[in-house]
């Protein structure tokens, strides 16, 4: 990859190297975005590149070699539809992904932060964990991310370069499924309760709509002021509102890349949004987010089979 | 004279103070380890707590807070103050940094103007520091003028020794509080020592601070540096709204028909709404923003207040979700040449 990286740049086949490096801290990495050639020498693919790099590619000028996981080729494919990006602009070097490792589930499990570990590797349907010395092995499907477990495309459809050998998807739906199915079994009212627990420890710092490749608009509906759809301060009601119309906008872009969720500081469960809303896509217009580029994007096209009853 | 305390007997005591005060504590109740109102009887957060991932300054700047209601007659606006709040905080277990956090933003909101929503809460709380014993990766607080068991920021301050901890009395406030107490003997103090120096070595992180200040002021306008460093920033408000010493905030009104609320909450100047104003915005552009949220932390607070803004919390790199590491970016920060351009 490094190789790769470095001629592209070199060969001034791209401006930019769009990637993942070590992170300043454990079990972490971090996007590294350059034009420099040195820097390709730190461009890593290890268990913990969680982030999704297509969020970059909307604010960079210029042609792009991005490294891209299946999920991330599909928010690019996405983007591509949605013509915020241009395929001649980019060189996709394709990472086979076997799974991202969920330091959360890895905490719950050892019953230890994770800067108390030692260790964390992967071995086949294995993690193994060092603590105190010690290894501890658990199965793979504990303790990756819950996105990765349902995870339909591994290995990029589109890409330029390939690095690895391709992998079939993953067959964990159930597991991935957990959270949402009990959500379901609650009646509505419970499920109200749940949900105002949940939004009630939202700060707005929006990450979740920042680290989303599919939130790309020039100006967010939660900044407008006339009209003001929904209030700025953080309480629960309002962030409920921002969640619900923030999944309904991502409906046909969102790729179940599970950041939003990943990444928010207070723990919201938001891939419970998300994933739903990628299951109803599918379930009623038979569109999976970013599988073929030359498709047209949900929100534009129409199939008179479609039509809802009130059409006919 | 210092005292201790078992920490089998952590429990009684904060029912003790109860009695005075609201006591909050580390809790998970929410979802989110924050300061909580203490249930009572669960005191396992000893086993659990390294630090909060919201800070304290939420108990004294919260999220949200209404500051008036208004009504519109023939005469005109008539303002109705949030009734006061009297309540007494106690806040079990804050760290070092974080109450070094509080006293950085005293400067702000007592020094620099009498913001009276903070004062009303700063005023009438309590701050018992609990040392670390277990700092986190991120940590460095030992190069932001503090330590993981630093007592100067609190009113009393807890180390532990094993299965007691140490009470050190720091102000006369934090001297109420510890009356019945057992008193502290030699070699509990040797064992404070220890603990102290241990919770100091485990302090990797370093950050050199040394002529920031001017090297920020001589960076300003250097373009280049700044955005590569705020290249892959996405803009988000956790570093800031997360941060023990960041305290803007937003005003709105919530009113239908000539009548409503006046709120604050938190705001960032990493967001580009910001700054936003009819006319134009001065920040739009991520680098720009990214400067101010270095430069206010590192060159504009030690100018008005001649400290430092941060406290080595570490909350900004372990929450990070793209791993933007302050320590690294200041470190980065280019020395000019002088004279040079």
């Amino acid at each position: 990859m490094r190789q790769e990286a470095k001629a592209l740049l070199e060969q001034k086949k791209v401006d930019w190297i769009v990637g993942f490096a070590l992170g300043s801290l454990k079990f972490t990495t971090t996007p590294l975005i350059t034009k420099d050639v040195t820097d390709t020498e730190r461009l890593v693919i290890n268990p913990f590149i969680t982030n999704n790099l297509a969020n970059f590619l909307t604010g960079i000028e210029g042609r792009v070699g991005i490294v891209a996981k299946g999920c991330e080729s599909r928010s690019i494919v996405s983007l591509i539809q949605d013509n915020k990006v241009t395929r001649e602009d980019l060189v996709i070097l394709a990472v086979p992904c076997p799974g991202i490792i969920d330091l959360a589930k890895i905490e719950r499990l050892v019953g230890k932060d994770r800067d108390e570990l030692e260790d964390i590797t992967r071995t086949g349907d294995k993690v193994s964990v060092k603590v105190n010395g010690q290894k501890k092995d658990f199965a793979a499907s504990d303790a990756l991310f819950d996105h990765c477990l349902a995870c339909e495309l591994p290995t990029p459809q589109e890409y330029d370069i390939i690095l690895g050998e391709e992998r079939k998807p993953s067959p964990e739906t159930k597991i991935s499924g957990q959270n949402i199915a009990k959500l379901k079994e609650l009646t509505s009212a419970e499920r109200w309760a749940s949900w105002e627990k949940e939004m009630s420890r939202c700060i707005r710092c929006y990450t979740c709509r920042n680290v989303c490749p599919a939130c790309f608009c020039q100006r967010c509906f939660v900044e407008e002021t006339e009209p003001q759809w929904t209030l700025p301060m953080p309480q629960w009601q309002d962030n409920l509102i921002f969640q619900i119309i923030r999944t309904i906008h991502v409906a046909g872009r969102c790729t179940d890349c599970g950041e939003c969720e990943r990444a928010c500081p207070v723990n919201i469960p938001l891939r419970s949004l998300t994933r739903e809303m990628y299951d109803i896509v599918d379930e009623l217009f038979k569109f999976k987010t970013g599988m073929d580029k030359d498709a047209l994007p949900l929100m534009v096209h129409y199939e008179q089979e479609e039509a809802e009853d009130f059409f006919k | 004279m210092n005292k201790k305390v078992s920490k089998k007997e952590i429990a009684q005591l904060l029912q003790k103070w109860g009695q005075q005060f609201n006591v909050l504590a580390p809790s998970r109740a929410s979802g989110v380890a924050a300061m909580a109102e203490w249930d009572g009887k669960d005191t396992s957060f000893l086993d659990w707590y390294r630090n909060t991932v919201v800070p304290p300054k939420a108990r004294f700047l919260p999220p949200m807070e209404e500051m008036f209601r208004f009504s519109k007659d023939e005469e005109g606006y008539n303002i109705e103050p949030p009734p006061k709040n009297e309540q007494k905080q106690l806040l079990f277990g804050i760290r070092p940094c974080d109450a070094r956090a509080m006293a950085i933003l005293d400067m702000t909101f007592e020094d620099a103007y009498k913001d009276p929503y903070y004062l009303e809460k700063r005023r009438n709380a309590v701050l018992v520091g609990l040392g670390c014993t277990n700092p986190c990766e991120s940590c460095f607080c030992t190069s932001m003028g503090t330590s993981p068991t630093d007592s100067t920021n609190v009113d009393i301050m807890l180390i532990d020794i094993g299965d007691a901890f140490l009470v050190e009395e720091v102000t006369d406030k934090g001297k109420e509080l510890t009356k019945g107490l057992k008193e502290a003997t030699k070699n509990d103090e040797t064992e404070a020592e220890k603990s102290k120096k241990t919770a100091y070595d485990k302090i990797t992180r370093k950050l050199n601070t040394e002529g920031i200040k001017d090297r920020l002021l001589e960076s300003f306008d250097d373009e280049e540096f700044w955005s590569r460093t705020a290249a892959k920033c996405i803009s988000c408000g956790i570093c800031t709204l997360l941060c023990p010493t960041c305290y803007c905030f937003d005003i709105n009104d919530e009113a239908v028909r000539g009548e409503g609320t006046r709120f604050r909450s938190w705001d960032s100047c990493g967001f580009a709404l910001y700054t936003k104003m009819p006319m134009e915005n001065p920040r739009s552009e991520k680098w720009r923003r990214v400067r101010q949220k270095v430069c206010h932390k590192y060159e504009f607070y030690p100018m008005a207040f001649d400290v430092i803004a941060c406290t080595g919390c570490g909350r900004c790199i372990r929450l990070c979700p793209v791993n933007w590491d302050i320590t690294q970016v200041i470190e980065s920060v280019p020395q000019k040449v002088k004279g040079a351009k």
